[in-house]
Formats: C-alpha cells, structure tokens, sequence
C-alpha cells in the first residue's frame, strides 16, 4: 500500500524539475522560434489585412457597379417604356389609317357596285324597251304593209317626187 | 372592173365622140346590153367554143341590122374576133361611165313598191335633174322591203321617203328617249 501511496504523493524534487524543464523550454521555444512565429503570425496578420481592404474595395466596386447597372437598367427600363408608348402609339395610328382606308375603299366598292347596279338596271330597261319599241314597230309595219293598196302607193309616191325638187 | 373592159370601152367612146355619134352609141350599146341580159342562152351560145368565127359574126349581124350603127357592129365583131365577147357586160358599163360625165348625165335608182308610171318617172327625172343639175337616167326597181314610199339612189346620195326609212327613224327616238 505503500508503494502505491508514492504514485499519487507530491514530489517536490520532481515538482521543481518539471517546472525548471518547462522554464527553459520556453527559453528555448522563446530563443528560436517566438520571432519567426511572430513573423508569420504579423505576416499572416498583414495578408488578412490586405484581403479584408481588397474584399472591401472590391465590395465598393461591386456597389459601385450595382449602382451603375442598376442606372443602366433603370435607362433601358425608361427607353423600353418609351419604345412601347411610342409604339402603342404607331400602332394606335396605324389602326387608325387602317380603319380610314378600309372604310374608304368599302364606300368605293360600295359606290361601284350602286352603280354597276344601276347600269345594268338601266342596261335592262333599255333591252325591255327596245323589244317593245321592235315589237312594236314589227306590228305597225305588219298593218301598214296590209293596209296600203294601190292607190295610197301612188299617192305617197306622189307626195314623194313633189318633195324630191324641194330641199337640195 | 377590168382593164381589158375599160380599154375595149374607150376605143368605142372615143370613135363615138370622133364621129358625133355618142348619145345613139349609148342607146344603141343599151339596147344590146339589155337583149344579151334578157336572153342569156344568146350570149352563151356567141360564147361557145365550138362555134366558129364567122358564125358568130353572121348571128350577129342578122340580130343587129342595119338599124345598129355600123361602129358598133365593127366593135361587137372585133370582140367576136378578139375572143373578148365574154367581157361584152363589163365593157358596157364602162362605157356609161365614160358617157355620164361627159353628157353630164347621172344614172339613179328609185326603189318603190309598185312600179312608177311613164309620167311618175319622167316626172321624178325632171326633178332629180333640176335637184343635181344633171340629166338622170332612172332606173326603177321594185322593193316591198321599203313598205311605202320611194327611195332614190344617186351616186353616193340617197333620197329616203319610205315608210321603212320612217318607222326606222321612230325606233331611233324612241330607243334614244330616256325611261323615267
């Protein structure tokens, strides 16, 4: 029990010891290496530094180029409502002539067929007419050429040679 | 018409001015032409081949006697002699149209119904002669196409006082005059 109680007892000797180990090896660690690891750790400082103003500048040049787009985007957005309102408005005049000129060539056409209705209107009385004045004309030939004899020839001969000598 | 017609035609006008001799001519070649268009089977029988020459100059001499002038007999048996009598018709109208200026004469044409009497013609003459100041010769034709009345033919004149010209001249009008 004894033997063992030496395991978990303080010794002062070996106490000491570790400290002094310890003391010169921070000296040691402290000798060769505290500058170079404070090197790297400034060195590393630095670059975080450097990479923290480059993200930031970036991030201004990122801003600065959101706002300009953003100017350039709000310009094509003006010239597009302005492409449309012009175009709405072309439209609107072309509908316009559109309507103008289909209403106008509608009364042409309209005018033109009054008319050829007209003309062949005019065309077929003309047609009824003439076969009534033929026909008419057919009967009265039929009854003069029966009803004239002799003496009515003779006489419109007659008449014929006295009006002959008048007019030269 | 052909030229062999209008030569044979002022070879006869021109003996028959020579000789003074220009209206007989034109009554004479008149009564030849007409015998020869009443008679056609004359005129073929003076046109067959196979009658000869002196044949065909007696026949005529016996149908033209001494009644016809000697120059036209001389120029119907040259035609017999030449073996032109076939262009006899053609070269008869010719010749009136030689003999019309020069007697300042003008042929015309009167259609009517019935046929005009001596007195009608001589009448309408006389006042067709006055109306052109040439003598006409009329030559009337019936035509039951005119209806009534007569029409005369003179030159390129017409004179319309028929009953078709009439009721021609009233379908005119009438298909001239607007529908209401």
């Amino acid at each position: 029990m004894f033997e063992y109680a030496n395991l978990v007892g303080i010794d002062l000797k070996i106490l000491l010891a570790t400290i002094i180990n310890f003391i010169i090896f921070v000296l040691i660690i402290k000798h060769f290496f505290y500058e170079k690891v404070k090197v790297i750790i400034a060195k590393r400082q630095d670059d975080v530094s450097a990479e923290i103003v480059g993200a930031t500048e970036k991030n201004a040049t990122a801003g600065k180029l959101k706002l300009e787009y953003e100017g350039l985007l709000a310009d094509i957005r003006a010239k597009e409502n302005e492409i449309i309102r012009e175009a709405n408005t072309e439209g609107q005049a072309q509908r316009h002539d559109i309507v103008e000129k289909a209403h106008g060539e509608a009364k042409v056409i309209l005018a033109k067929a009054m008319a050829e209705i007209e003309l062949e209107k005019r065309k077929a009385m003309n047609e009824v007419k003439s076969n009534i004045v033929d026909l008419s004309l057919f009967a009265a030939e039929k009854i003069i050429h029966k009803s004239m004899d002799q003496k009515q020839h003779e006489a419109m001969i007659l008449d014929f040679i006295d009006k002959v000598g008048e007019a030269k | 018409m052909s030229l062999v017609a209008k030569r044979y035609a002022q070879a006869l006008f021109d003996t028959a001015v020579d000789k003074n001799i220009v209206d007989g001519m034109f009554d004479e070649f008149s009564t030849v032409i007409d015998l020869f268009k009443s008679d056609s089977d004359f005129m073929r029988l003076l046109l067959t081949p196979s009658m000869n020459i002196s044949e065909k100059k007696e026949i005529l001499g016996r149908v033209f006697g001494a009644e016809f002038n000697q120059y036209l007999r001389n120029f119907l048996n040259i035609l017999i002699d030449k073996n032109r009598f076939e262009y006899l018709v053609e070269i008869e109208e010719s010749f009136r149209q030689l003999v019309f200026p020069y007697k300042n004469m003008v042929e015309a044409t009167v259609l009517t119904v019935v046929p005009l009497d001596e007195a009608q013609r001589m009448t309408l003459e006389e006042k067709l002669a006055k109306r052109f100041s040439k003598k006409v010769i009329l030559n009337n034709q019936i035509d039951e196409s005119i209806i009534g009345g007569a029409v005369v033919y003179v030159g390129d004149q017409i004179i319309d006082g028929s009953i078709r010209n009439q009721l021609n001249q009233m379908k005119t009008n009438m298909n001239n005059s607007r529908l209401q």
